[in-house]
């Protein structure tokens, strides 16, 4: 990466008009993709991303500028131009780095850079078969597998230095479906911060096999009803409901200029008694986390609702100024191409004690929502809407027939009070997500929720 | 880019093994300007760019790409794409282009965009916010208030006689307005795009940003109901543009799409006639050669309700036996060659929004679309997705109205168009740059309480 001596004259560049704090972020990354339809390899693609990205603040003011380029001569003239953005004197500042004794919570054991691609196609293979084999009605399947190693150094004038590798892995599969003209899919996957060592764990023919039932059952679902009723959220990436309703309205991003409907809200109930939630960037080897966030500050479990009350937020640097409030090592980019910011890491909303059956005997006429698709949020407003992959029909107590088209929305501060029943069935599960500094892996998790009330948009009458 | 490393890497290729090389160059410069509280809130000055190589070897082609540009990454280049070409299992011929064809000229580049003063565009912004905030005392602030200006140099070059570059640039200004009345909180978005500083309009971007997000104040849901809906120009752009994967040939010939078969046929009404003009003056997506740096060319995807092609690269072109339409795309020098459109044009109709309007005892209006990553399938057709607009009450426009999805599938709302309004406008929002009317659709679905 770079050496001290370079760093130290980049970020004395960056202070020479008046900036009170400068930051230098250098990134190499290696990628590879590896793309499967019908059991045959259709695409294989690497690379390597480089470029070194640097930010000045002064004030609540920030001037972000990147380059691929890295001779000590051109970053500095960077730095330069993109000071000459502030017009100030010079600004003198610590430079003494002080060397973090190396942190590594996240070890990965096997690196999937020293894997064969060949092994990576075998574990394709297998789960293509698994799921072309499911059944006669399965018409394409698509496996995606990807990998990244990372490496950063990230130092600023405050004195930190960190280097920090980050390593991530992930197998998709997508199942297609199609009987009498009708066709559907199923899309399974498994994300993590842990090396070639993850398919020891997890049994990739189940993702074939998942992702096949999921798009022949789909085949025989009806059109959703329309209009509001209690629905049941699995668990695993039905924590989407959160990271959506609310998750992005606790981010710095929007809560400090105040375009967020929780802004104002701290140490008050926003949510139903029975429900927790944290942030934590400290799971290990989990998809959202790091040992440092991309400020280089250590990750660290962020409690965001305890028993109902709104208790944190996640900060970065520069919003923690607008909110003199403390940093919460939970800022984040996509790459250097990208000023950081506080986004969420790992967004969990912690188990209760109901029973899974209990919820669905509760509810008369509902839905059953197994498997979500995406959503997105407008935190101004807190409107929400999330897509269901897999849904059922929840009548006199039991799951019935398949529904398809299912859309959830409302408000976050509306459905976190709905919140009626808690399970204790907590899992995980991995998304990206996009926003402001770009797409990120982001982790997700909760147990299964029982909401009062969400409005459905389907096609049919109830 | 120096000349001389192209020649290096070619000739590394060359020694490894591969038959014919290509390369696939880019450069960007970026500039981004945000102004938050009269002051400059975010300043972005950068360069990027990246080399992306591949080689065939045996009848495949491997990629590999790379940001740093030195002569150890050129080694790296040359191994990693071979490594990829050699664990491919496809059968299908593939081609580098020779450079032979008819190129249209476009010289859509604005020289004098870069030299425009920081100063001014700064002032620009600066000016563009104190005006939003005295428009109307319900605006609250502006969440966002950006310009964005892009340089784009594209070069691609192989050993089979291909030597095509091109640069273009635009300018960008949006602004997005949080209004509040009552305790309720509307968000509005306006933004002007051009090649030329001087052309875009504060006014009409502060017009867009906040009329339809005042009028929206106090919107409530409805009952839920089928009933004729009329979408806003621009977000019709979004949710057509969002399942136009199904014309590539590639999800054709992969049995992704239910348009499999259907050249010839009729898909839509009469009233959709659906333009691919990569010679638009000043279009996002013009350019005179595509991915593969073959020729682009003018032409109609659906006729009056009939499709007459889908979109081709050199590959899909070859398997069904006809020429490409030079729709080869790359996202990026990070990607391989897929298919993409230029600039989308789907033709308008003869009456005004207003004229439209009056054609509807009681419907919907849905002026926004969210969720359109989710709420779609693009296999079966079917979208159910989170909007707001206003009621349609005896040919008139009436209360707004939120918290409600609109739900239909795609494949049957192309045939329930009814028709297309004559106010033009392409959406920065779609996923290519796609332009539309606002549309009657004969019924869909809409739920609320």
């Amino acid at each position: 990466m770079l050496n001290k001596q370079v760093v130290r004259e980049v970020l004395a560049a960056a202070m020479s008009t008046g900036g009170d704090f400068a930051e230098i972020f250098v990134e190499d990354r290696f990628n590879n993709s590896i793309e499967m339809i019908k059991g045959k390899v259709e695409k294989s693609l690497s690379g390597r991303d480089y470029g070194v990205g640097i930010r000045i603040f002064q004030g609540f003011n920030s001037v972000y500028t990147y380059t691929c380029e890295n001779g000590k001569s051109h970053l500095v003239e960077v730095a330069k131009k993109a000071a000459a953005a502030l017009n100030g004197l010079p600004s003198r500042a610590m430079m003494d780095f002080v060397m973090e004794a190396p942190r590594n919570n996240h070890a990965v054991k096997i690196k999937p850079l020293s894997v064969a691609k060949s092994d990576k196609v075998d574990l394709m293979r297998r789960g293509n078969h698994a799921a072309e084999t499911f059944s006669n009605d399965i018409n394409q399947v698509i496996v995606s597998y990807l990998d990244y190693t990372q490496n950063v150094l990230i130092a600023n004038t405050e004195g930190r230095f960190v280097e920090d590798e980050r390593t991530r892995t992930r197998y998709v599969i997508n199942s297609v479906a199609k009987r009498d003209g009708k066709m559907q899919n199923g899309n399974i996957g498994k994300g993590s911060g842990k090396g070639f060592e993850l398919y020891n764990e997890i049994d990739v023919e189940w993702i074939g096999r998942e992702s096949a039932r999921i798009a022949t059952t789909m085949l025989d679902a009806k059109s959703s009803p329309s209009g509001k009723f209690p629905v049941v959220l699995d668990n695993k990436f039905g924590g989407v409901i959160f990271h959506e309703a609310c998750g992005h309205g606790l981010e710095a991003t929007s809560v400090a200029k105040g375009n967020s409907v929780f802004a104002d809200k701290l140490g008050q109930k926003i949510a139903s008694d029975i429900v927790t939630a944290v942030d934590d960037g400290t799971v290990s080897n989990e998809w959202g986390s790091a040992n440092y966030d991309d400020e280089g500050t250590p990750t660290q479990r962020n409690l965001l609702i305890e028993k109902g009350v709104l208790k944190g937020f996640m900060i970065d640097k520069l919003n923690a100024r607008r909110m003199n409030m403390a940093i919460t090592g939970s800022s984040r980019r996509q790459s250097y191409k990208y000023a950081p910011t506080s986004r969420m890491t790992n967004t969990y909303i912690l188990g209760g004690t109901s029973k899974f059956n209990d919820m669905i005997e509760s509810i008369e006429y509902g839905l059953y929502a197994k498997y979500l698709g995406g959503g997105s949020v407008n935190p101004a407003t807190g409107e929400f809407n999330f897509a269901t992959q897999e849904a059922y029909l929840i009548e006199n107590g039991k799951i019935t027939t398949p529904v398809k088209g299912a859309t959830l929305i409302g408000t976050g501060l509306e459905i976190l009070t709905k919140i009626e029943m808690v399970s204790d069935n907590f899992d995980s599960g991995e998304g990206m997500c996009g926003s402001v500094s770009g797409s990120i892996p982001a982790g997700l998790g909760q147990p299964a929720l029982k909401v009062s009330e969400i409005t459905v948009g389907g096609r049919e009458e109830a | 880019m120096q000349t001389y490393l192209i020649d290096l890497l070619f000739e590394k290729g060359a020694a490894k093994g591969f038959e014919a090389q290509e390369i696939f160059y880019m450069r960007n410069k970026n500039t981004e300007i945000s102004v938050y509280n009269g002051e400059i809130d975010k300043y972005n000055l950068s360069e990027d760019g990246g080399l992306s190589y591949r080689g065939m070897f045996k009848g495949k082609i491997g990629y590999a790409y790379t940001e740093k540009l030195d002569e150890s990454a050129l080694e790296m280049l040359v191994n990693e794409a071979f490594d990829n070409a050699i664990v491919l299992e496809l059968e299908d011929a593939v081609f580098l282009h020779d450079g032979k064809g008819d190129y249209h000229k476009i010289d859509d580049f604005n020289p004098s965009l870069a030299q425009v003063p920081m100063t001014e565009k700064i002032a620009f912004m600066l000016n563009l916010e104190a005006d939003l905030k005295k428009i109307d005392p319900r605006v609250k602030n502006v969440s966002n208030n950006s310009y964005d200006e892009v340089e784009s140099f594209r070069w691609i070059k192989n050993t089979k006689g291909l030597d095509v570059k091109d640069t273009t640039n635009y300018c960008l200004a949006y602004a997005m307005p949080v209004v509040e009345d009552a305790q309720d909180t509307r968000t509005g978005l306006g933004y002007d795009i051009s090649n030329d500083f001087y052309k875009l309009s504060k006014v009409a971007i502060i017009k867009d940003a906040t009329t339809e997000a005042l009028t929206m104040l106090g919107a409530k849901s409805t009952k839920s109901k089928v009933c004729p809906v009329i979408i806003k120009n621009e977000t019709f752009a979004q949710l057509f543009s969002a399942y136009v994967g199904i014309f590539s040939a590639e999800r054709i010939q992969k049995n992704l799409s239910a348009m499999s078969g259907k050249i010839g046929e009729v898909i839509a009404s009469p009233a959709v006639t659906l333009i691919d003009d990569p010679h638009l003056p000043y279009g996002l997506a013009s350019s005179s050669f595509d991915a593969e740096g073959v020729a682009t060319q003018k032409k109609a995807i659906i006729e009056n309700g009939v499709l007459k092609t889908y979109f081709h690269n050199l590959k899909t072109a070859h398997k069904d036996g006809i020429a490409s339409t030079g729709n080869a795309s790359k996202g990026s020098y990070k990607g391989t060659i897929g298919i993409a459109p230029s600039n989308l044009i789907l033709t308008p109709g003869k009456l005004s929004f207003e004229e439209m309007v009056a054609t509807i005892d009681e419907g919907v209006y849905v002026v926004s679309l969210q969720g359109l990553h989710a709420g779609i399938d693009t296999i079966s057709g079917d979208f159910s997705l989170q909007c707001y607009g206003f009621m349609i009450e005896s040919g008139k426009i009436g209360r707004p109205v939120s918290q409600i999805t609109v739900a239909g599938n795609y494949f049957e709302m192309l045939k329930d168009i009814e028709q297309f309004s004559n106010d033009f406008k392409f959406s920065i929002l779609s996923s290519d740059y796609t332009g539309s009317s606002s549309v009657k659709i004969k019924a869909l679905t809409i739920s609320g309480e």
